[in-house]
């Protein structure tokens, strides 16, 4: 090589790893700290504190360290060309989530879904004990996630467990006192009722399962009642599993709800001695998790008064049943929602406020993935 | 710290390049030195003293040494302290545990362990304070009269943890002049871009299989699987070590120094007598010269020889860690390393090339499958399970096939990086397309590997270094 040349193939390469070297380590002394990462749903470390004691015990090390890798330039976008980078090496499984394309040819994340009997036993026994305790009716919605509908499309040797299998081990589980109402229609219902990114379903979803619900056990006779209008639709939703892989090649998901402003005369947080006329809380739509406009994510107690004609139903709850809540509020009068993971040791137990609000109707609404993990059912006995 | 961490890229090794080069030449070595203090003292500031005093001991040691000016007993008394040292070192932090716990075993003792962390390094900078006085000694290199440019030597931090055990010969006379340039900086950006790659996009990936595979359930495993554990793991300790090794070499450049090779494509050995002379070159000449030879080598008759041979690697493997895997692992190479010095290298030289690949590399994998672990009980299993005793089917479909078709690109990628095409192919490209491919296509690949790596960094979900407890 002429010496001119190899000298500037030598300035070219030097410049490429000062360049890299410095410019991250420039980035990272110049740009603003993020406080807060929607992404990871966590804070992110401070600059640590320069100290003669954090030196000597290490502690400034460390926390440099978390610093630098939590405040490092651009690290969304790398984290995302990882993800695809993983992609195209063939990877189709990453962090319990499998990235594959859909009947429409979209990326969707699924969920690893592995059967815990024990587990499903265990909760399916306190659901039997506490239904013994009421005296009212006892219905009980089982909503499997989407990987049940999207078996054959995880890739080859997927260790995921098929959920219509749990469904029929849970309906030998449940006693005589609880209707069971396993929502697993592969007909009716499929893929397009989940988010995409999300582990939830959607409103549409929601709005079906609880249609069919309230047509088999009698309660309506067709669910046209349910018919209400979608909205508004925010757009851009990125979901919890799309964080666990995030792919640029990801298509954020519609995030639509019904007009909610007329649909309850009121909503009291009963721990928080918050009230509201809607149960969207509407500055969730502009961040990252925007299911948790529903109710502003999951509490111990919500009491819904909706200011229509029906009974009185006392729900319990995981976050599927927020997306639910809408179209029960069609149904009854009077809706209280307990979520067990937040209703701890409280002055009343579940029983004693079903009588105490005199409902006349116990709704289990769960969706499968987690009663086969969940470990707060043990608060209902 | 590691090389491989965004902490070590963009703070340490950016604040070290300016203060290095904004120095004149006689303040380099000391910036070196400072720097490699911190980079030391980073996760464990205790052990910088024990190292210091490494330093002090190979200092004075090293200038009593010198038989051209003591005629004494002297030299050869300070060579023995210096013995004495660095091996009581090695064997106080490194192997006291296991004395105890095995004597514990054995004669139903009751010994507390002592509650030691290894210091990092202590394996690599024993042996090359040693390797200084030795030579010394030898009168091969000159004593060093400058504690500052010895003390450069022994924690210059490129090499200061996971080798390769750079021996003071070859460093001497860069210790003192060396000439830094925009040429040795070019190949060592270069050098150390590749090492960063191997370590952060191969090692890291691959390992998660063998992770994967190791912590299953293993009754759950098919025979397929167990040997899809261990080639995984055969790929990950190569990718690691040599990647380690690669960026110690690269970043030694960008500060003038040239170290020696440590790894030569030793994959594609078809001996196991060529496997040791392409892994870890540093570690097995240093036994050669500081263990083989002094011991009689080949010279003092057959018989001997074997002892010396067998010894030697008895020694390589304990070296590795205290632990009987580790010597059953440095005891296998041994006897294979005999048999082939006895009659196997003539009988294999009648074989086909293809046969001797398979040969050598079965036993390189089956090694490995001794080396990955050290809890004895899962070492049997695992052995067991491999050679179809362990009851387990040959195939078991389904965890089988789906580790298979998520890893299968990454192995097609490893096979080749194990073997020189690249570097082939980049020498043909080279002179055939001298200026597009040394002012494009190189740094844009070196970028892509430097961008791609730190994509990995940041997700840092997988980040061990392997070759770091010993």
């Amino acid at each position: 090589m002429e010496k001119k040349h190899r000298r500037i193939a030598d300035i070219i390469m030097a410049a490429v790893f000062v360049i890299f070297v410095f410019g991250f380590g420039i980035a990272l002394l110049v740009k603003n700290d993020r406080e807060f990462s929607e992404m990871e749903n966590r804070n992110l470390a401070k600059k640590p504190e320069l100290s003669w004691d954090n030196i000597m015990e290490g502690k400034f090390t460390s926390e440099l360290e978390s610093y630098i890798s939590d405040q490092l330039f651009a690290k969304d976008a790398l984290v995302s060309a990882k993800t695809d980078l993983d992609r195209l090496l063939g990877k189709t499984y990453m962090n319990g989530v499998y990235l594959i394309k859909d009947s429409d040819g979209r990326l969707r994340y699924v969920q690893k879904y592995t059967e815990n009997r024990e587990q499903l036993a265990a909760n399916a026994a306190s659901l039997n004990e506490f239904a013994e305790k009421v005296n009212v009716p006892v219905d009980f919605m089982l909503v499997p996630n989407v990987s049940a509908y999207m078996l054959d499309k995880l890739p080859a040797g997927a260790d995921c467990d098929d959920q219509s299998e749990s469904l029929d081990y849970v309906k030998t589980l449940v006693g005589d006192k609880i209707n069971f109402y396993p929502m697993l229609d592969k007909d009716g219902f499929s893929e397009n009722l989940y988010f995409r990114t999300d582990h939830h379903w959607s409103f549409r979803g929601a709005q079906k399962a609880v249609g069919d619900y309230l047509v088999k056990s009698g309660q309506i006779s067709d669910a046209g009642k349910l018919d209400i209008p979608f909205g508004k639709t925010h757009e851009g939703f990125l979901g919890t599993l799309y964080s666990k892989a995030p792919s640029s090649f990801a298509e954020p998901d519609e995030f639509e709800f019904c007009t909610a402003e007329d649909a309850a005369a009121e909503v009291e947080w009963v721990n928080e001695g918050k009230k509201s006329d809607s149960i969207i809380d509407s500055s969730f739509l502009d961040k990252k998790d925007k299911y948790a406009a529903l109710f502003g994510g999951n509490f111990g107690q919500v009491r819904i008064k909706t200011g229509r004609e029906g009974g009185k139903v006392l729900v319990l709850k995981d976050s599927y049943a927020n997306a639910a809540m809408q179209f029960l509020m069609q149904q009854y009068s009077e809706i209280t929602m307990i979520d067990l993971r937040y209703y701890h040791m409280q002055e009343k137990d579940v029983s004693e406020l079903c009588s105490e609000y005199g409902v006349d109707r116990v709704i289990m609404l769960y969706n499968l993935d987690f009663l086969n993990e969940d470990r707060n059912f043990v608060w209902l006995t | 710290m590691l090389f491989s961490s965004t902490t070590f890229l963009f703070a340490f090794l950016s604040l070290v390049l300016i203060c290095y080069y904004a120095v004149p030449r006689i303040a380099k070595n000391a910036v070196l030195l400072v720097f490699s203090l911190v980079f030391y003292a980073w996760g464990e500031p205790k052990y910088v003293f024990l190292m210091l005093g490494s330093i002090v001991v190979a200092y004075i040691t090293g200038l009593l040494c010198d038989r051209n000016k003591y005629k004494s007993k002297l030299p050869l008394v300070s060579m023995i302290l210096a013995i004495v040292w660095n091996m009581g070192l090695l064997l106080f932090f490194k192997y006291t545990n296991f004395f105890i716990t095995n004597a514990n075993n054995l004669f139903d003792l009751n010994i507390t362990p002592l509650g030691l962390t290894l210091p990092i390094g202590i394996s690599f900078y024993s042996f090359q304070t040693l390797s200084y006085v030795i030579d010394v000694y030898r009168g091969e290199v000159k004593p060093q009269r400058n504690f500052l440019n010895l003390a450069t030597y022994v924690t210059l931090f490129p090499q200061l943890i996971a080798g390769p055990i750079v021996r003071y010969q070859t460093i001497e006379d860069q210790l003192g002049s060396r000439k830094e340039s925009l040429d040795k900086f070019a190949r060592g950006v270069k050098r150390f871009a590749v090492g960063l790659g191997k370590k952060v996009i191969l090692a890291n990936n691959i390992g998660a299989l063998f992770e994967e595979i190791s912590s299953a359930d293993q009754s759950q495993l098919s025979v397929a699987g167990v040997w899809l554990g261990i080639i995984a793991y055969t790929f990950q300790i190569y990718f690691d070590f040599s990647g380690y090794s690669d960026m110690a070499i690269g970043l030694g450049k960008m500060f003038g120094f040239e170290f020696l090779e440590n790894f030569n494509y030793p994959y594609v050995s078809d001996s196991i007598t060529e496997f040791w002379r392409r892994w870890h070159i540093s570690l097995s000449t240093w036994f050669r010269d500081y263990v083989y030879i002094p011991l009689g080598g080949n010279r003092k008759g057959k018989v001997r020889q074997c002892v010396n041979i067998m010894l030697v690697w008895f020694l390589t493997g304990f070296w590795h860690g205290a632990n009987w895997n580790f010597m059953i692992w440095g005891v296998y190479f041994g006897i294979i390393l005999l048999c082939e010095k006895l009659f196997l290298l003539r009988a294999l030289g009648k074989l086909p090339r293809v046969i001797r690949h398979i040969y050598a590399l079965l036993l390189i994998v089956i090694g490995w499958g001794i080396f990955a672990f050290e809890d004895t009980d899962k070492l049997i299993r695992n052995f067991k399970n491999m050679f179809g005793f362990g009851g387990l089917p040959l195939w078991n479909g389904k965890s089988d096939l789906f580790w298979l078709t998520q890893n299968v690109i990454l192995l097609v990628i490893l096979v080749i990086a194990s073997v020189p095409l690249f570097k082939k192919l980049g020498e043909m490209l080279r002179t055939k397309f001298t200026v597009p491919y040394g002012c494009v296509v190189e740094p844009i690949c070196t970028a892509g590997i430097l961008l791609i790596s730190t994509a990995y960094l940041a997700s840092n979900s997988f980040n061990p270094f392997l070759y770091f407890r010993f």
